[in-house]
């Protein structure tokens, strides 16, 4: 089983998966798509069906990180390590109940953040928080050819959940406007730096930003103060994207509904990723916004929790709609985590291509 | 509406943090009995918030900040509340983020709404096993227990805690919620829980019509 797909002869074309997406080209195969997969999955794939041995250096690490999206039939893969001298963020641990744990899973603490106050704002280095431009070039020099990077951080995401933590960005907002402000430009900057850095580079594909604006029911913060803070910085790197001749892709996973017309419209993101079924099935998006890319789409509860056969059926009613309106891949709803089961992984990326040979 | 409430609740409706604690001190002068003051203005801005949020008037900072307001409210009404004997909650509820699970935002937004409606909240926090829910249920014997979980992996972990229940034999004592960003309807029917939350407000309607019953 998975034979074909575990052991094919790839050949990546970004050019040809950013064209299908932006609707410049009509797909001629389901193109694959990840923000990111869970190491304990590759590992698996990589030691047992491809008989390698898996190494943890960190320079290993993304070397078998680039050739499993590669043998896998991905056109790209997220690169994501923006800095060096990040502070050390807060944290929480717990015991990983995943089936492939990782032991310990770290969650980010909910109620604090590293910035209080403007002393403390201003006691962060952030001349300090430098491009990892080591790491880059791990990758440029090391991508098959035809394959590309996105690169990717975020901006909302860190501002709330590190710096601030959402008590502190909450209350902040309404009592402390300034210095959130304050966090918001300084962040902007740093990632727009980033970006910059890379943008120009032959083996940029263009940005995937990834920001979680929402949760179940809607988004986190106000639309007002999403306009205000945070959508300004995401048009300034989407614009740089295209400036530059490339797609500016989103990861945002909860409710988007009343910003989501900003997005399209004002931002003019390419492609959004992030499909929970509760929220917004993939293939209401491809209905309500067809010229619009959609990437992953399988509902993450789905993935991890049907069994095979059940899984089939309800990737076959995905690919089918979302092929039929176009600008699509396919991929999971967030990212292939250590709970998915290989099979349920494998029954996914089965589909693309059985679709494809259709 | 008596005009000093009427302040009073627009005060925390509105998260006039600056001047709740002048507001409710002038409020307990001119109302001397602190249950009219806590029924009929604290509780009923908590809920106009609670409905707020629910309508995408509110997100998560206007609701904190409103419930900011409120705790400093309560902290200067409370010594007079103690000295009124009926003024106690009517229904108790044990609530938690289940084991290996450490979001805790969702599952605090349903504490703050509860106890808004004069509900006792009895927070286990988060990374709750499932022994540690059976002995509180033991210990404080609440009509409901609400359950938080933030991904597939831990959303899991609620089925022990039913099972534990089960096997304790105290599953007919309580009303279980569960709630979280992968929790569905089709999952609490599969694990026997009593009710899906697909939002904070969903648990007061829920024991709100349980005590009218
Ligand atoms: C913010 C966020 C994060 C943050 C913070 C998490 C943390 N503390 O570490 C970050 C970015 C770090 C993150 C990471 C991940 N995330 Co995340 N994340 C979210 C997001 C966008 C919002 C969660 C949130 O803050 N909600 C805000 C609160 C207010 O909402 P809430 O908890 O849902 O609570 C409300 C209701 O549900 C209800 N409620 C909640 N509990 C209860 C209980 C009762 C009794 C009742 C009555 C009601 C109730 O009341 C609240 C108010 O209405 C969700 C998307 C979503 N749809 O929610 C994804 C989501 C939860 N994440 C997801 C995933 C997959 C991940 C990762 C595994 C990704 C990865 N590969 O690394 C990691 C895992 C984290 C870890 N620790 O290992 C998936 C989970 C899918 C699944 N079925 O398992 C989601 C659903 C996104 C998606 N596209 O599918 N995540």
């Amino acid at each position: 089983m998975f034979d074909e797909i575990l052991h094919r002869t790839p050949q990546p074309d970004f050019e040809t998966f950013a064209s299908v997406l932006t609707g410049k080209q009509q797909a001629k195969k389901v193109h694959l798509v990840e923000l990111g997969i869970d190491p304990e999955l590759m590992r698996i794939i990589y030691e047992q069906h491809w008989q390698k041995a898996w190494k943890q250096d960190t320079q290993s690490l993304v070397l078998q990180k680039i050739e499993f999206y590669y043998r896998m039939g991905y056109d790209t893969l997220r690169f994501a390590n923006a800095f060096v001298n990040l502070p050390q963020f807060l944290a929480d641990r717990a015991q990983d109940t995943a089936p492939l744990s990782h032991g310990v899973r770290t969650w980010v603490k909910e109620d604090d953040g590293l910035i209080h106050n403007w002393d403390e704002f201003k006691a962060i280095p952030w001349d300090q928080i430098q491009v990892d431009r080591a790491c880059f070039q791990l990758y440029a020099q090391n991508l098959p050819q035809g394959m590309k990077m996105m690169i990717s951080y975020p901006f909302f995401e860190i501002v709330m959940q590190n710096w601030l933590g959402y008590q502190g960005l909450c209350l902040g907002l309404i009592q402390n406007p300034d210095l959130v402000a304050a966090v918001f430009e300084a962040w902007g900057n740093k990632v727009a730096e980033f970006y910059q850095t890379w943008i120009a580079d032959p083996q940029v594909g263009g940005i995937f930003h990834s920001d979680d604006l929402g949760y179940k029911t809607a988004t986190i913060i106000s639309p007002k103060h999403l306009r205000k803070y945070v959508l300004p910085w995401f048009k300034k790197y989407a614009d740089l994207a295209h400036q530059h001749g490339k797609v500016f892709f989103l990861h945002s996973c909860g409710n988007l509904g009343l910003v989501l017309p900003d997005l399209v419209q004002e931002i003019r993101i390419d492609a959004l990723h992030s499909f929970q079924d509760q929220v917004m099935p993939v293939v209401e998006f491809k209905k309500r916004y067809p010229q619009v890319g959609a990437l992953g789409g399988v509902d993450m509860d789905k993935l991890s929790r049907l069994a095979p056969e059940k899984l089939k059926e309800y990737l076959q009613q995905i690919v089918s709609e979302c092929q039929r309106i176009g600008q699509f891949a396919l991929g999971s709803g967030n990212s292939v985590t250590n709970y998915v089961p290989l099979e349920n992984y494998l029954t996914m990326v089965q589909a693309a291509h059985d679709w494809s040979n259709l | 509406m008596n005009k000093v409430l009427e302040q009073l609740q627009n005060t925390i409706v509105e998260f006039d943090l600056d001047n709740v604690a002048d507001v409710m001190n002038k409020t307990i002068l001119a109302i001397p009995d602190p249950l009219q003051i806590l029924n009929q203005a604290l509780l009923p801005a908590m809920n106009i918030v609670g409905q707020r949020f629910n309508d995408q008037e509110y997100f998560l900072p206007e609701l904190l900040a409103a419930a900011t307001a409120m705790n400093q409210a309560m902290e200067i009404l409370k010594p007079h509340l103690q000295k009124v004997p009926s003024s106690g909650p009517k229904c108790k509820i044990v609530i938690g983020s289940v084991w290996g699970d450490m979001h805790d935002i969702g599952k605090n937004i349903v504490k703050i709404l509860l106890q808004a409606a004069n509900v006792e909240v009895i927070d286990l926090g988060k990374n709750v096993p499932p022994e540690k829910f059976v002995q509180t249920i033991q210990e404080h014997n609440p009509q409901f227990l609400g359950l938080s979980a933030l991904l597939t992996t831990t959303m899991l972990e609620m089925k022990s805690v039913i099972q534990a229940l089960v096997q304790a034999n105290l599953r007919s004592k309580v009303k279980i919620l569960i709630g979280g960003a992968p929790v569905t309807a089709e999952y609490a029917q599969e694990i026997h829980a009593d009710y899906y939350c697909a939002q904070a407000l969903d648990a007061v309607k829920i024991v709100q019509d349980a005590l009218e019953k």
